[in-house]
């Protein structure tokens, strides 16, 4: 604190008592937290959702494509696998398309990327890392599952686009 | 806790995973200045706790966004501030213009002190005073928080400072007539 003007009383404010938060207010903000990550995680469904039929045909045409690719690196999917016959649908399938995206993220890792998609990265990595952590005790939790492939999607468009951003930097040169 | 504590990395690891443990040690670490910040700034415990709630709220959904943990209190700080002034924006939509400094200047016929003069400051006023004088904001600083200029700042804080004088100045009591005497002895 710096008060700056020495004359008195303004000097004083600095001196008035520092008030406590009412008891209630910490429960009024987690219950505005809980309400917003709800409603967030509904609409994230919903997008899954509608995403899921179009993330299938990828899937599906992955593996048309690519019929020897295996999703070695995922552990927690192929620990599963065997398993899928018991699971509900929408987590078989949320699971199948975490793992062609996985497949498809392994073969753009080879790639040169730039320092600032590199930051980015480093945090999506270490989210992920977090993420199949918690999904190695709940490997039925579709909300996890979900944010895994939202984050793989982000990781592979970050890649392409910045395989993109290079090739044209080559042709430029 | 002041807004000038820097969290540590763990900490702000465990908020960025949002863990709602480590919110509520930042809260209660910091409530107490967010409050009072609040309370100051808007002069009103309903008005403070809707800047406060939505000042916390917004900082855990955005705490990805942070990346130096020594920056959460300032962040903190303007969120909060920035909440007050949208709410003194919303409440001036409607009014005339100059409907707030013709209220603000029916002054009382008694005198105020400190706590209640600076709560009838208008609430920019009041504001500019206290982060300058309080927080120890520079103009520059104030004039990005509430989206004005440094002069704005600089004539803002010289009028507040000047009512603020002349209401407490009206609350102190004449001298006796031997007190008077004593002071001229002296």
């Amino acid at each position: 604190m710096k008060p700056s003007d020495n004359h008195s009383p303004i000097a004083e404010l600095s001196a008035l008592p520092h008030a406590s938060a009412p008891p209630q207010l910490w429960a009024a903000i987690r219950d505005e937290l809980d309400t917003n990550a709800h409603s967030r995680a509904r609409s994230r469904l919903t997008w899954i959702g509608s995403g899921l039929a179009a993330g299938l045909a990828l899937v599906v045409g992955m593996t048309l494509f690519q019929p020897a690719v295996q999703p070695a690196g995922d552990s927690v999917v192929t620990t599963e696998t065997t398993q899928e016959s018991s699971l509900p649908g929408e987590l078989v399938q949320i699971r199948r398309l975490s793992a062609a995206l996985e497949s498809s993220l392994r073969d753009k890792r080879q790639g040169a990327v730039s320092t600032l998609a590199l930051e980015e990265l480093v945090l999506m990595e270490n989210e992920l890392g977090w993420l199949d952590m918690r999904l190695g005790s709940q490997p039925g939790d579709l909300e996890l599952w979900q944010r895994r492939v939202e984050i793989l999607g982000d990781m592979n468009r970050l890649y392409s686009r910045n395989h993109w951003q290079n090739q044209i930097r080559l042709t430029s040169l | 806790m002041d807004f000038s504590q820097p969290l540590d990395e763990l900490t702000l690891a465990a908020l960025r995973k949002r863990c709602r443990r480590t919110q509520e040690r930042v809260y209660r670490d910091y409530s107490s200045a967010a409050w009072t910040l609040g309370l100051r700034l808007s002069g009103c415990e309903a008005q403070a706790w809707d800047a406060v709630q939505a000042g916390f709220v917004k900082a855990f959904e955005r705490i990805s966004q942070l990346r130096n943990p020594a920056a959460f209190g300032p962040w903190l700080r303007r969120l909060i501030v920035n909440q007050v002034m949208d709410q003194h924006r919303c409440s001036l939509e409607g009014l005339p213009p100059g409907f707030e400094a013709v209220a603000e200047d029916s002054a009382l016929d008694h005198g105020l002190d400190l706590e209640q003069a600076l709560n009838k400051l208008e609430v920019p006023d009041r504001s500019v005073l206290w982060l300058h004088d309080v927080e120890g904001l520079t103009h520059a600083e104030i004039a990005d928080l509430a989206g004005q200029t440094v002069s704005w700042s600089k004539s803002r804080l010289s009028r507040a400072r000047a009512k603020i004088r002349k209401w407490l100045d009206a609350y102190r009591p004449e001298p006796r007539e031997h007190e008077v005497i004593t002071d001229e002895a002296v």
